[in-house]
């Protein structure tokens, strides 16, 4: 047997960025620190979005010198399907028995799921950049499905232990839970699961656009596999190996564009015929050749985008129905978004900032942004509201969708505004005192004034709020007699009139 | 038997029969042994607030009158919102440290420190200072933030709260301390010991939708008394309260009021708080509707009040 030292340099890399993104995003005890998010930042769909074009550069120089390490070693949605072929196939034997041949590129359905994906990116909708990325996909795998999940085991640890007199786990409550992101996550999942099972690399190398695109670079990528024609003695051993399916021993090509370098193939061949190497600037060692297209697989490939396009048409359309939604109606985006648009077009709804936000006020949101911003992440008051001194979600934005600002800047954006309906207020209905909403307010933009019968009740000055919910939060009244409506854009509040500190001394104790 | 001494027996028996037994009621559910040289309150004003504690305890006896050799004790401070100590929106750390130092010295098996706050939890803990401080003096912070951690009790007494979720420390433990701070409050005008009580409890929307005033006067008759309201007054929040803006809105007066008697705890805060912004008694109803339901009285002139300037 020989040893197949890449193979394993590959796997190797691949779980040290995989285990702390997975972790990240399912770390229920919140043991890790907020800082780990960097692990998000090497991703590239988030990183082409934020401009942080350093990444960009580094993760393209890479597949140009390599192949697409990217999909191998970086996105989370390979390394899962890797999981899936080797974990699901059971014993090696059974493993070596399922039948992998090579297949022909399906061209025309990549490329057109990779255009029509950045074509409905430049025209202004992010939609099917939201539900075909791989990294925010995973993102939402982990945090729709498995983080839930995994909410009562943290809820056991933390009683057993508290029974125990041990108060260090800290319990978290469930965040809500958003059908639409558990429907669309499970919907993901069992795609990449079945088409990993069956045809190793198919989703990367028809859906994934970010496969797509990573491909037409590693076409002319420096090192790649290769096969020495003159040792091989077409025995297709390796085109067996192949989880992308695009070794075709028969002409010994390799189609460089769809290789994710795993190296799976290197040790497969009994004849020493392929290889890991620097194959020069030509564009391919030879060219794939096309081979006429029978009108069957023509036909399926014509259903297949139609049926895709036809899917997608409306999200990439449905860009400015946010517009002419009401602003009560609209959803309040997460402080950092800035304006409406830059924050749909830049979120991937990867729900980083949903498991993180430690007051559970994020939420996926279903067609409230239009379908353009389906599951983007939207502010909701009922489990909790925004703390004032937090910038948890944006600073593990990956995707530039919520800019980071600093504490001083977050405490004067104006998310929102406060509105309040005296007839649905407990004081003027029950006529006893409350004042839940001002004892929230952190800007006393909600302040209690004198009623009558000794009683005070709440006073609104929307300029000054910012819209963190904690008054609409906290009103027991039912409906509340409090809310918060969005603002279109996100504004700076007005800064309170700033109040001169007096020197005050009492020399009795006034009793 | 003397006529002499008969007359004399019959007019004792009759003195003693006005006598009321309340105090001595409530010192027993106090878990504390009434000493008639014990005053009903204390108040000390011009020290740290580590050395005004002293000073007040002392008064009382000293913390082992309180707390005994292998009990575990509940701090129940002010750790509402996540401000810093100066902003006088949560119980002074030093004092929380200085007491947990206390229970310790008089040989308490564990002192445990919690607040059902308004802001995040943790962040409330650290930030207030008074997790740093009780951790330093060797006491625990135990988590609020979660339903599990409370349990369901009856209050017998209650007018409009007959039952509620208090949280599993308190409801465990052998003796606790009430910490509030003295603060202004825009729903029931004013939070001192009466209103620190909704820290304890789960379910707070309860009280604000039902009669905000009346059920803090409830809760307050709960069985297990605090040992002693210990009123941090160092830095208090004189208006919009009880978060608070800024530093505006606090005045350092170095003053530790102290008392068994929850009643009499606020009323004399109050009129503390009154030199400094105008607050009548009357309207913080829950004191009154305390003193309905026998906690205590807010007649300071009838109790032994020690007062010590440093």
């Amino acid at each position: 047997m020989k040893t197949n030292g890449l193979k394993w340099l590959r796997v190797v890399l691949a779980l040290l960025i995989f285990i702390p993104t997975v972790l990240f995003f399912i770390d229920v005890f919140h043991l890790l620190p907020i800082k780990w998010d960097v692990i998000l930042h090497v991703q590239l769909v988030p990183a082409i979005l934020d401009s942080m074009w350093g990444i960009v550069i580094v993760i393209l120089l890479l597949t140009l010198l390599f192949g697409r390490i990217y999909c191998s070693v970086i996105c989370p949605a390979g390394i899962l399907q890797d999981f899936f072929s080797r974990f699901s196939a059971g014993k090696k034997k059974r493993r070596q028995r399922r039948v992998l041949k090579y297949a022909k590129p399906k061209n025309w359905l990549r490329y057109t799921i990779l255009a029509l994906t950045v074509g409905s990116f430049m025209l202004g909708s992010s939609a099917l950049i939201v539900l075909l990325d791989p990294y925010s996909n995973m993102g939402r795998v982990l945090a729709d499905l498995v983080r839930p999940a995994l909410i009562p085991l943290n809820a056991f640890v933390v009683n057993k232990a508290f029974a125990m007199g041990i108060y260090s786990f800290l319990p978290v409550s469930a965040s809500g839970i958003s059908m639409v992101a558990i429907v669309v996550s499970s919907l993901f999942l069992i795609t990449i699961a079945v088409m990993s099972l069956l045809r190793g690399r198919l989703y990367c190398n028809t859906i994934c656009p970010v496969g797509t695109f990573l491909g037409l670079v590693s076409r002319f990528s420096l090192f790649r596999v290769v096969i020495n024609e003159s040792a091989c003695t077409h025995c297709n051993v390796c085109s067996r190996s192949c989880k992308s399916q695009c070794i075709d021993s028969k002409e010994s090509i390799i189609d460089t564009s769809r290789c994710v370098t795993c190296f799976n193939c290197l040790t497969s061949c009994t004849q020493n015929a392929i290889g890991y190497r620097f194959a020069g600037f030509s564009k391919s060692h030879k060219a794939v050749p096309t081979v006429e297209k029978t009108v069957n697989t023509r036909r399926r490939e014509f259903l297949a985008l139609s049926t895709t396009a036809m899917m997608t048409a409306p999200f990439a359309m449905a860009q400015s129905q946010s517009k002419k939604l009401a602003t009560q109606q609209l959803p309040i985006m997460p402080p950092g978004a800035g304006k409406r648009e830059h924050f749909n077009m830049r979120c991937t709804a990867c729900h980083a900032c949903v498991t993180q936000c430690p007051s559970n006020v994020l939420i996926p949101a279903v067609f409230d942004y239009g379908i353009m911003g389906l599951m983007q992440p939207r502010m909701y008051y009922d489990k909790g509201f925004c703390q004032p001194n937090c910038t948890i979600c944006m600073d593990v934005c990956p995707a530039g969708a919520l800019t980071p600002l600093t504490l001083k800047e977050k405490q004067l954006t104006q998310v929102g505004r406060v509105a309040f309906t005296l007839e649905d207020c407990v004081v003027y209905k029950n006529h006893t005192d409350c004042g839940s909403c001002s004892e929230h307010c952190p800007t006393q933009a909600v302040k209690m004034v004198d009623y009558k019968d000794g009683l005070r009740i709440p006073e609104v000055t929307p300029e000054i709020c910012i819209g963190c919910g904690g008054c609409e939060y906290a009103c027991p009244a039912r409906p509340k007699a409090i809310v918060v409506h969005a603002n279109y854009d996100q504004q700076w509040a007005k800064k309170p009139p700033k109040e001169k500190e007096k020197n005050i001394e009492v020399q009795s104790f006034g009793f | 038997m003397k006529r002499r001494d008969f007359l004399l027996t019959a007019a004792m028996t009759g003195v003693a029969s006005t006598l009321r037994f309340d105090k001595l009621e409530a010192a027993l559910k106090n878990n504390r042994i009434a000493v008639s040289s014990t005053p009903d309150l204390v108040a000390v004003m011009g020290g740290e607030p580590a050395i005004m504690l002293d000073r007040a305890l002392a008064k009382f006896g000293g913390i082992s009158a309180f707390v005994k050799k292998g009990q575990t004790v509940v701090l129940k401070p002010n750790i509402g919102w996540d401000k810093t100590p100066e902003l006088a929106a949560n119980t002074n750390p030093a004092l929380v440290g200085a007491m947990v130092h206390q229970c310790y010295s008089a040989g308490a098996k564990r002192v445990e420190v919690f607040d059902h706050t308004c802001n995040q939890w943790d962040r409330c803990y650290v930030d207030s200072g008074i997790k740093g401080a009780v951790e330093a003096a060797g006491g625990i912070m135990v988590p609020a933030n979660d339903q599990s951690f409370f349990r369901t009790v009856s209050i017998p007494q209650g007018k409009k709260l007959k039952q509620t979720a208090i949280h599993k420390s308190l409801l465990d433990c052998d003796v606790w301390f009430n910490m509030p701070i003295l603060k202004n409050h825009g729903g029931a005008k004013m939070t001192i010991s009466m209103k620190n009580y909704m820290g304890v409890v789960w379910d707070r929307e309860h009280f604000h939708k039902t009669d905000l005033q009346q059920c803090i006067a409830d809760i307050c008759t709960f069985h297990k008394r605090p040992a002693l309201n210990i009123v941090d007054a160092y830095r208090i929040m004189f208006k919009n309260g009880p978060q608070g803006k800024s530093v505006a809105d606090t005045a350092l007066l170095k003053t530790l009021i102290v008392s068994p008697d929850i009643i009499a705890a606020d009323a004399a805060s109050v009129r503390f708080f009154n030199q400094v912004q105008k607050m009548d008694i009357s309207e913080v109803e829950h004191i009154g509707m305390g003193q309905a339901l026998h906690l205590g009285t807010d007649d300071l002139n009838k109790l032994r009040i020690d007062r010590i300037k440093i």
